[in-house]
């Protein structure tokens, strides 16, 4: 049932990453030596979520395990570019989760599993269980992006002193 | 068509977003098709014209694959679940700016987000060996 999690964290963890990693457009200096390698960490996040689901199993769950920590280093590194707290941290518990998740189920796969009734079963069991990972993971990947330079101001970098766009409050009415 | 992961929940969600789109055109009387401001749909989630037919095309995709084949309906969950997932990114760089034509709120990201996951895990992740007939 919890098969496609680590691929759904991932891919969680990696729109965060992607999303702290776009700041650097408006960054100088060491911000953006440690902003940039965000955007290669999402990539390869959600590039390895595709291949853990089209394969069926995490093939290398310790190697999953060591980019998590990687990750999480990265991360912190990211901080003091100036990511947000709170982006980092939801980022950070995602791909934890991903990692700690592949390296329990290293070597697990479904070979052999899909014949009559049992893979119905085996496929509804599945499709419940990506519901629910998905639903937890955008409500934790929401506020994580909300918080970063693109969910804060529409892409309006203003780092730098550089010119600031006209927000809008997108709850007014009119 | 119940065996089917990818049918039922292309059916689902199909059918879901078709009535989405069509309530959505009930509080966006007045707004202008591409408006960066539209109405709230059940009081959270803003939509504009554009976004009501975006919502009714995307659910009547979903909802005809879901009934046509196993094959439809994974090809069609994998490839909306993918241009949610870039929406919703993207979309949080086009909030408060003139690029807004789709009216997007955070809640609208939280669907969008948690459509294009589940979408595309069960179009990438079950089913990989689905037979290539199409099964009525």
């Amino acid at each position: 049932m919890l098969r496609s999690w680590p691929a759904l964290l991932a891919w969680g963890a990696g729109l965060i990453h992607l999303a702290i990693g776009a700041s650097v457009t408006g960054a100088d200096g060491w911000a953006v030596v440690l902003l940039a390698p965000m955007l290669v960490l999402g990539a390869v996040e959600l590039g390895w979520g595709v291949a853990v689901l089209r394969a069926g199993r995490v093939g290398q769950g310790r190697g999953a395990a060591i980019g998590a920590i990687i990750a999480v280093i990265l991360g912190a590194g990211a901080l003091l570019g100036g990511a947000p707290v709170i982006a980092v941290a939801a980022s950070s518990g995602l791909v934890v989760a991903a990692g700690a998740m592949a390296a329990r189920s290293r070597g697990e796969g479904e070979a052999g599993a899909d014949v009559g009734e049992g893979s119905v079963r085996a496929s509804r069991s599945r499709a419940v269980g990506a519901v629910l990972g998905a639903v937890l993971v955008a409500a934790l990947v929401t506020p994580g992006l909300a918080q970063t330079d693109a969910g804060a101001n529409g892409g309006g970098h203003d780092h730098g002193g550089g010119a600031d766009l006209p927000l809008v409050d997108p709850h007014a009415h009119h | 068509m119940r065996s089917s992961p990818n049918r039922l929940i292309g059916v689902v969600f199909g059918a879901v977003y078709i009535v989405v789109g069509a309530l959505g055109f009930a509080v966006t009387g007045g707004v202008s098709f591409l408006a960066t401001q539209g109405g709230m749909l059940l009081g959270i989630f803003m939509v504009n014209p554009l976004h009501n037919v975006a919502h009714l095309l995307i659910g009547a995709a979903l909802l005809v694959a879901g009934l046509v084949s196993t094959r439809a309906a994974k090809a069609t969950n994998t490839v909306v679940g993918a241009a949610y997932l870039l929406l919703g990114i993207v979309g949080f760089f086009l909030v408060g700016t003139a690029a807004n034509i789709l009216a997007l709120n955070t809640f609208d990201h939280f669907l969008h987000l948690a459509s294009a996951l589940l979408l595309l895990a069960v179009g990438v992740g079950v089913e990989r060996t689905a037979p290539r007939r199409a099964m009525a």
